[in-house]
């Protein structure tokens, strides 16, 4: 609120994005009836969003993006295998650990992106974010390679640089 | 029957097997975290399976950009609900530790 | 096809019920709110299988306000400073 340049330079972006999304979402639900309603709705929803709660835009990279999107439909699937199989197999091979995992990401749109995802893919739980520290429930052990995975894959779609293995 | 509509029962069957191994794991593993694996991950894969052959069967883009949009909000959804009743957990069994 | 997603349906309401059992076991009110977690995607998926089911579409916007459900539960569980075991 006190950062008055900043936040002047980004709302009007801000406003256009949302009211975009409002209006696409608005033709999607109504199977495109009523488009004057929609604009009318789109344009009081985004001046509403971007006086309560301004967001900044994120300049996304759409090829890691899409990388990104791959990655997770196949890490969330198999991450459904291996649960299944623990699940239903008479033994319930369960080696529950935890995790201290070193986050290198800087945007919290994308930690909160990382944390999200680790909760879908196999063997991980993010229980606990404090700063860069996350705190991750796994099944198992030998799962930092699996997160190291998707913090790569976030870094990249954020145009941040990614970490080697580190502490 | 056409091959989408052979691909879509695949799917659903698919999809239904999950759901019966998140019931299991919940039912079966012994403690709540490793149930939030077990609810998180096989229920989210079987709402998308069944959520991908649905949507074959609608045979209607409109329809399949809805169950799209239902299927990422309940990603999201699952996702962070799993990761507050994890923190919530976590911290009650702390405070547990503290006074034995 | 109908019929698959009939049977697929009722097999998805039993793992519900079976599911429901966890509210009774317990043992920690964290348990208790992954059963129901369980039932509203469970629900979703069910609400999918309808709308074919009896050819109607209006199912998915119920299917949509269920997700939305689905999320306010654990996040009010989580407020209630009585939560917990």
């Amino acid at each position: 609120m006190i950062q008055v340049q900043p936040a002047l330079g980004g709302r009007l972006p801000w406003a256009l994005a949302v009211g975009a999304l409002l209006f696409v979402l608005w033709l999607l639900l109504g199977g495109g009836q009523g488009p004057v309603y929609g604009l009318m709705a789109a344009t009081a929803g985004a001046g509403i969003g971007s006086w309560l709660a301004p967001g900044t835009l994120q300049r996304l990279r759409l090829r890691p993006l899409l990388r990104f999107a791959a990655l997770f439909v196949v890490r969330s699937v198999v991450g459904g295998i291996d649960i299944s199989w623990r699940a239903l197999h008479p033994a319930m091979p369960l080696q529950p650990t935890w995790i201290r995992y070193d986050l290198g990401l800087q945007k919290p749109a994308g930690r909160a992106l990382f944390m999200i995802t680790i909760s879908l893919t196999p063997g991980t739980l993010c229980a606990e974010q404090q700063g860069g520290e996350v705190h991750v429930h796994a099944l198992g052990p030998d799962m930092e390679r699996g997160l190291r995975e998707i913090e790569n894959a976030i870094a990249a779609v954020f145009g941040e640089s990614p970490r080697g293995p580190g502490a | 029957m056409s091959i989408s509509a052979w691909l879509a029962a695949l799917l659903i069957v698919a999809g239904t097997g999950f759901f019966f191994a998140g019931t299991m794991g919940l039912l079966r593993f012994p403690d709540v975290f490793s149930r939030l694996h077990a609810l998180t991950k096989a229920d989210n894969t079987g709402l998308g399976l069944v959520a991908a052959g649905v949507a074959l069967l609608h045979q209607s883009w409109r329809h399949a950009a809805l169950i799209t949009v239902i299927w990422l909000l309940a990603l999201a959804a699952s996702s962070i609900a799993c990761h507050l009743v994890a923190r919530d957990a976590l911290a009650r069994g702390e405070q547990r530790e503290e006074k034995p | 096809m109908t019929g698959l997603a009939v049977l697929a349906a009722l097999a998805l309401v039993i793992f519900f019920g079976l599911g429901l059992l966890r509210i009774h076991l317990g043992p920690t009110d964290a348990d208790r709110i992954l059963s129901i977690q369980l039932s509203g995607t469970t629900t979703v998926a069910i609400l999918l299988l309808l709308s074919v089911i009896v050819d109607m579409p209006a199912l998915l916007y119920v299917a949509l306000i269920f997700v939305l459900f689905a999320a306010v539960i654990a996040i009010a569980f989580v407020r209630n400073p009585k939560g917990g075991a």
